[in-house]
């Protein structure tokens, strides 16, 4: 990011404001495990006090567990799941882009038409498919959110790489011999990084919530660990006696999603002031 | 910014769904099911009963599971039934309790005359010798695809009619239960004209005497039966009950707060005492038949090892699943048999809860390369209504002797297939009594001869069977007491499964609606409508 981008970006203050939330939240997952005299999963440790006290700030669940301590243990959970199911997507979702943009004929043909094909699922739905068919698990959850975001990413790169190959730089770099690879990775990438970097952060915030999604409707983690989907199905299940269980938790995604949107937002404005909404 | 924007809006939006506001529709319900008119007086002529999930067969020589007995068993009738509001035995279709021989082999019943099958058939002795031999041997031209409950009834020599309405049994040897096994759901006696004729759809279109006969049924939506006209009792005060499957206990009970259902026989424990609480509610219950239990492999290492189960029971402590998962409403098991079937229990002591000694036993088990797996349903049973929270309870418990288990959830359609596979490592069940007596629990869960769809921990050992099997045919009290007592010992001791909780039957009901949950049938005819 160059000093005018920064510039952009640390001007826009809703982004900034995301960026602190994000910061807060990462401390907080961090430090759980040493601040909290809780452990997550363990029964029983909060005595009868189900709603929010001095010993359990956020109530507790019906097994005596501290909602605090699990929704912090659910913000690693859910953090972690929405980087690396982004890093999934960009692992398989760039190449195939670059690939179909750079070269076009018919492996363009064949990896638009499979982009088309995965978009025309609505994601969750697809998402469902992949974690019914795979069986519960943290892999499988990254795995299904991953794959649901390759096309995006696919059609992004192909988008931006169609356009810079057309560029003299570009051409220049062929006339002088320079191999496909080689102009693909050192000229043609850096300059469509930009919008990979918006659509990662705002495919985080995304992908956190198909997560949850998915844990909530038992397709995702093991049942009993602490990651916000699943404490939101707690909360439901028993709501009649911890309806804050799934209120906090459900707050806990709005505002990490929203986070990373607003970091989304200023970031894009940053890359791409054209596209700037007032 | 304006995405930004958006998106808040429907996260929000979507966890208001989600958790929803607990109490909104108590207020609203105030007419109860006022508003549903057009039928009978006192009530719609009809009665939403919300369940978790639907049936699966509906010939009763067929059925295993509660959820397919809670339609056959009002449309079907037996021999001898159990008493309106207890377990003690009643006749039925039989006009009396039978005569037995001297030697106890021989049992003969008078049958009631004037009833008739749904189809028209005439209801005779003939169609009881049908019922029952279709049940007992498997090369009967008309015997269904699985007979579950089949080899329960192997005491039966031969099934004999010696008259018009006089049926005679010849058993094998004396039996203390088989009058209990006359009044269990399989033996309902069955239509021989409908079975032959319907062949295979004969479990979709079933034809018995019952007070309800099917109206209609599709398959995961609703279950209707009607009130059969040309019954020869008592006929049912409402017309129609509806089976719905609701597989989640919360929609259902939104149902029952907004009158869209009456009866919701899958609550979470958790809700009870927001449903006391509630003006239009009431909590129908009978104090606990069943059992939930943790079985282990026994062909299966490390589950196979005694210091391994010994471990996991001394790891376990049922005060602290009664607290934390049943809400205190559970009673902590001593033993597989519920103690309203035992009798009196203080003699057994309880289930040993030690960490320190569990600890050390589990570092001298082998545990293997292979991780530690436990299995359990997804979906409600009366023994176990959060099955899940079940499941994070024992590998909690695990885990603090230093066990790392890896929970597996399966749903209905296939956690039945999942608990008798060969090479499953532990799972979560339970059972709930068809009839009120010990053999109902140990020798359909335990014996050799109970067949591995029951006997899920494929447990062989020599002593209880024999104890077990001389119970059945043993006629004094006193002696049986005896030989159930040692099984029941040999089962703690080895320990195939152990139990942990008995759970009271309970339902939600409307107030617009008497209704008493039978402590081992689901009877719906007896229910009716209040008028007010």
């Amino acid at each position: 990011m160059d000093d005018r981008k920064l510039r952009i970006f640390l001007g826009h203050r809703t982004a900034l404001a995301g960026i602190a939330i994000l910061v807060l939240i990462t401390l907080a997952a961090g430090l759980v495990g040493l601040v909290s005299p809780y452990d997550s999963d363990a029964f029983g440790q909060v005595e009868e006090s189900l709603g929010p006290s001095s010993e359990a700030w956020l109530g507790s669940d019906v097994s005596g567990r501290d909602t605090l301590t699990r929704l912090l243990f659910g913000a690693r959970l859910s953090l972690f799941i929405g980087i690396t199911a982004v890093a999934f997507s960009m692992v398989i979702g760039i190449p195939l882009g670059a690939i179909a943009g750079y070269f076009g004929g018919w492996p363009d043909m064949v990896i638009s038409r499979l982009v088309d094909l995965m978009l025309s699922f609505p994601s969750i739905l697809l998402a469902i498919c992949i974690a019914a068919a795979m069986g519960i698990g943290l892999d499988t959850v990254i795995i299904a959110v991953g794959v649901v975001g390759v096309p995006q990413f696919a059609r992004q790169v192909r988008a931006s790489v169609l356009q810079i190959k057309e560029l003299e730089f570009v051409m220049a770099s062929r006339a002088l011999g320079a191999s496909h690879f080689r102009i693909l990775s050192r000229e043609i990438m850096p300059h469509a990084m930009g919008p990979i970097i918006v659509l990662a952060t705002l495919g985080i915030g995304t992908s956190i919530l198909t997560a949850a999604g998915l844990s909530f409707l038992g397709l995702g983690v093991e049942t009993g660990t602490a990651e916000w989907g699943a404490l939101l199905k707690d909360g439901y299940t028993t709501r009649s006696k911890t309806i804050w269980v799934s209120v906090w938790s459900g707050l806990a995604i709005s505002v990490t999603v929203l986070a990373f949107n607003l970091v989304g937002d200023g970031l894009r404005d940053a890359y791409d002031p054209r596209s700037r909404v007032t | 910014m304006r995405r930004a924007l958006v998106s808040i809006a429907v996260l929000i939006t979507l966890t208001l769904l989600l958790t929803g506001c607990p109490d909104s529709g108590a207020a609203a319900n105030g007419g109860g099911n006022g508003g549903d008119g057009g039928g009978t007086a006192g009530g719609p002529g009809y009665l939403i009963y919300a369940r978790s999930t639907d049936a699966t067969t509906l010939d009763p020589a067929e059925v295993l599971y509660g959820e397919d007995a809670k339609v056959t068993e009002n449309v079907y009738e037996t021999l001898v039934t159990f008493e309106d509001a207890g377990i003690g035995l009643v006749p039925k279709l039989a006009t009396a309790l039978p005569t037995i021989s001297e030697d106890g082999k021989t049992w003969t019943f008078t049958l009631r005359q004037g009833v008739t099958f749904h189809d028209g058939t005439a209801f005779d002795a003939a169609a009881v010798v049908f019922s029952f031999e279709r049940l007992v041997s498997a090369d009967h031209p008309h015997a269904p695809k699985q007979r579950p409950y089949g080899p329960t009834y192997g005491v039966i020599e031969k099934v004999e009619a010696t008259g018009d309405h006089e049926v005679v049994f010849s058993l094998k040897e004396p039996s203390a239960v088989f009058l209990q096994q006359l009044a269990m759901f399989p033996v309902g006696i069955v239509s021989p004209t409908a079975v032959k004729e319907r062949g295979e759809d004969y479990r979709k279109s079933p034809s018995g005497t019952g007070p309800y006969k099917l109206e209609e049924w599709r398959h995961r939506e609703k279950l209707s039966l009607v009130r059969y006209d040309g019954y020869w009792g008592e006929k049912p005060a409402i017309e129609r009950v509806i089976f719905q499957p609701v597989s989640d206990s919360q929609t259902a009970l939104e149902m029952l707060k907004n009158g869209e259902a009456h009866i919701v026989d899958h609550v979470t424990l958790a809700d009870i005492e927001a449903i006391e609480k509630n003006e239009n509610l009431y909590v129908a219950r009978t104090p606990s038949l069943n059992v939930g239990y943790l079985a282990f492999n026994m062909n299966k290492p490390p589950y196979n090892d005694q210091k391994f189960r010994d471990a996991v029971a001394l790891a376990i402590d049922r005060d602290a699943l009664n607290k934390f998962v049943y809400y205190g409403l559970a009673t902590p098991s001593k033993t597989i048999v519920p103690p309203v079937i035992w009798g009196d229990t203080s003699e057994l002591t309880p289930y040993e809860h030690d960490l320190e000694k569990a600890k050390k036993l589990i570092t001298e088990v082998d545990l293997g390369s292979e991780p530690i797996e436990l299995w359990h349903m997804t979906f409600a049973r009366p023994y176990m209504p959060e099955p899940n929270r079940v499941a994070e309870f024992v590998k909690d418990a695990l885990s603090k002797i230093g066990l790392e288990v890896k929970l597996q959830g399966f749903e209905k359609a296939s956690y039945t297939n999942k608990t008798k596979d060969p090479d499953h490592p532990m799972c979560l069940l339970g059972w709930n009594a068809d009839y009120a007596d010990p053999d109902n629990f140990l020798y359909f869960l335990l014996h050799g001869e109970a067949g591995d769809d029951l006997n899920i921990s494929f447990w062989r050992n020599a002593e209880f069977d024999t104890k077990v099997k001389a119970a059945q045919s043993e006629l004094d009290p006193a002696k049986r007491k005896a030989l159930y007592a040692r099984a029941a010992e040999l089962y703690r001791a080895e320990k195939p499964s152990i139990s942990l909780v008995h759970v009271p039957q309970l339902a939600a009901v409307s107030k617009a609606v008497e209704y008493e949950v039978h402590p081992i049938e689901y009877r719906l005819f007896p229910a009716r409508f209040k008028t007010n």
